[in-house]
């Protein structure tokens, strides 16, 4: 992958250790150099964010070229985090990309009127996984 | 007086106050008492506490009015039991206005009103249970539809971590494998791409009636469009040619009704001949003023079926081919036709031969509304 920043930081809230494996691996195929950084729900990644909690170091918390959401998480869901990160003026310009299992249409709608960049069902095949994200990095990752 | 004694009906004179001055035989013996007992005696005092206000009721209308009444009674026999009787009142009027005398007739319905109670009581009694079936065959439906939604919706979470950990599998040890090996693998996929395609048309089928009611004006020409647009790869890659007739504007959720010609325009195309291009006629029946339904058809040339599998092929996961006959499918795309259509109080069936095509014929309600 060329033309894009080198060492993008891409965060992904997923709370599924397979999913965050499989993405993870699916970087990894693609090739390139990836921060590929994650957090397991929708209150780490606000703390990531806001860079409070253990996040409180700059260092630890670089600002991501873009989310990749989970819709359905712990303590905190992807619905309410995308709703306060849209709300937040500082942290509404990051893009946010909703990866999620649900066919809802509900859910989409309720996404888009949030404010979200895009709206992704989780690919089933490897080869379509890994060519939504290229779509995905050279939509926002571009230099 | 021997008729008014021995009259086959009980008669009973009352005076304004309500005081028995009188009581034929058949009156005595309809309360089980003498007749000596009866004169004298409040009339009141044989009614049942539940019915006195009957009594007063009446008494001071015919008093007031004069007019005859007719009533029901509930009257306590001496030994206690209750007896049932009809009465029938009038008036006559003493030379001072103020009193006069009523004269009563009171007929035993207590059998009647039995028969009445037991017939009413055996009426509830089925009312009940049909409730109670109703509301056990609606937590039922909702069961199975709980059940499909968690089945094609919560399913498909484990399955597409399956079915992406097996292409990592495939793709990282390619080399690896030997063409037997690798012949096994694509069979797995295979099959868990048709429990996908289960599971998908398994959530569809039990949307059809989670969905909002069917309310909209909807212009059949317009949802035949967007299902033709859908089917665009389809159609072209067969070189379909499919011919729309005049269609209706119903009310309908015009969603289903893409979905329903979507499926019966795919099914046309997809069982085509194989030494014929396929052709689809879509048009409706020219509705008289006074039928309550449009019929739509959807007719084709192809492969067409033995009617007697008509009973068959509208049921959920059921298919006439097999699935080495290397027709698409998962065999839900009539049964969630028949749902829909079912919901919009219309019906579903179909004309057809082997090797002469088929027509799908439904009807939907011109008002809308379930039958």
């Amino acid at each position: 992958m060329s033309g894009y920043k080198s060492f993008c930081t891409i965060l992904m809230a997923e709370d599924d250790p397979d999913d965050r494996h499989i993405v993870g691996q699916a970087f990894l195929t693609i090739g390139g150099e990836w921060d590929l950084r994650f957090v397991e729900d929708g209150e780490e990644l606000i703390h990531y964010l806001c860079r409070t909690g253990k996040y409180a170091d700059s260092l630890h918390a670089p600002i991501p070229e873009f989310i990749l959401l989970d819709l359905n998480m712990p303590k905190k869901d992807g619905r309410q985090a995308l709703a306060e990160i849209k709300a937040d003026p500082d942290l509404r310009g990051i893009p946010v990309v909703i990866w999620t299992t649900s066919k809802e249409l509900r859910d989409r709608i309720q996404c888009e009127e949030a404010g979200v960049e895009s709206y992704v069902t989780k690919p089933v095949g490897y080869t379509e996984l890994i060519d939504t994200l290229k779509d995905l990095i050279s939509r926002y990752c571009l230099k | 007086m021997h008729l008014y004694d021995f009259a086959p009906c009980a008669y009973f004179t009352v005076d304004s106050k309500g005081v028995i001055n009188e009581a034929n035989l058949k009156a005595a013996d309809l309360l089980g008492l003498q007749r000596q007992d009866l004169a004298g005696k409040m009339f009141n005092r044989f009614i049942r506490r539940e019915d006195q206000d009957v009594w007063y009721l009446h008494r001071r209308r015919i008093l007031e009015s004069g007019d005859f009444q007719t009533f029901q009674l509930r009257l306590v026999k001496n030994d206690g039991c209750t007896i049932y009787v009809e009465v029938q009142c009038i008036l006559f009027r003493n030379d001072d206005a103020d009193s006069g005398q009523i004269r009563i007739t009171a007929l035993d319905i207590s059998e009647r009103k039995q028969m009445e109670e037991g017939l009413q009581k055996a009426h509830d009694e089925l009312e009940l249970r049909v409730l109670d079936r109703t509301e056990e065959l609606e937590s039922r439906n909702q069961e199975l539809q709980d059940f499909s939604f968690i089945a094609s919706h919560d399913l498909q979470e484990p399955l597409r971590k399956v079915r992406t950990f097996g292409d990592m599998v495939a793709a990282r040890s390619k080399d690896a494998f030997d063409d037997t090996s690798k012949d096994y693998i694509r069979r797995m996929q295979d099959a868990l791409e048709n429990m996908q395609n289960l599971l998908d048309s398994l959530l569809v089928y039990s949307r059809v009636t989670t969905g909002a009611e069917p309310r909209d004006k909807t212009d059949l020409a317009k949802s035949v469009e967007s299902a033709l647009s859908n089917l665009e790869l389809l159609i072209t890659e067969n070189n379909a040619r499919i011919e729309v007739g005049e269609l209706p504007t119903v009310d309908a959720d015009e969603q289903q009704m893409i979905q329903v010609f979507q499926n019966l325009i795919g099914n046309a195309v997809k069982f085509k001949k194989e030494d014929d291009l396929p052709r689809v006629n879509i048009y409706s029946k020219k509705a008289k003023n006074t039928d309550s339904f449009y019929t739509v058809c959807v007719e084709d040339n192809g492969t067409g079926f033995e009617e007697r599998y008509l009973g068959k092929i509208f049921l959920p996961f059921q298919k006439l081919n097999s699935r080495s006959s290397g027709y698409p499918g998962v065999g839900m795309g009539l049964a969630i036709c028949k749902k829909i259509i079912t919901r919009h109080g219309g019906k579903i069936t179909a004309t057809s031969g082997p090797g002469k095509g088929s027509t799908f014929i439904f009807t939907l309600s011109k008002t809308g509304k379930k039958r």
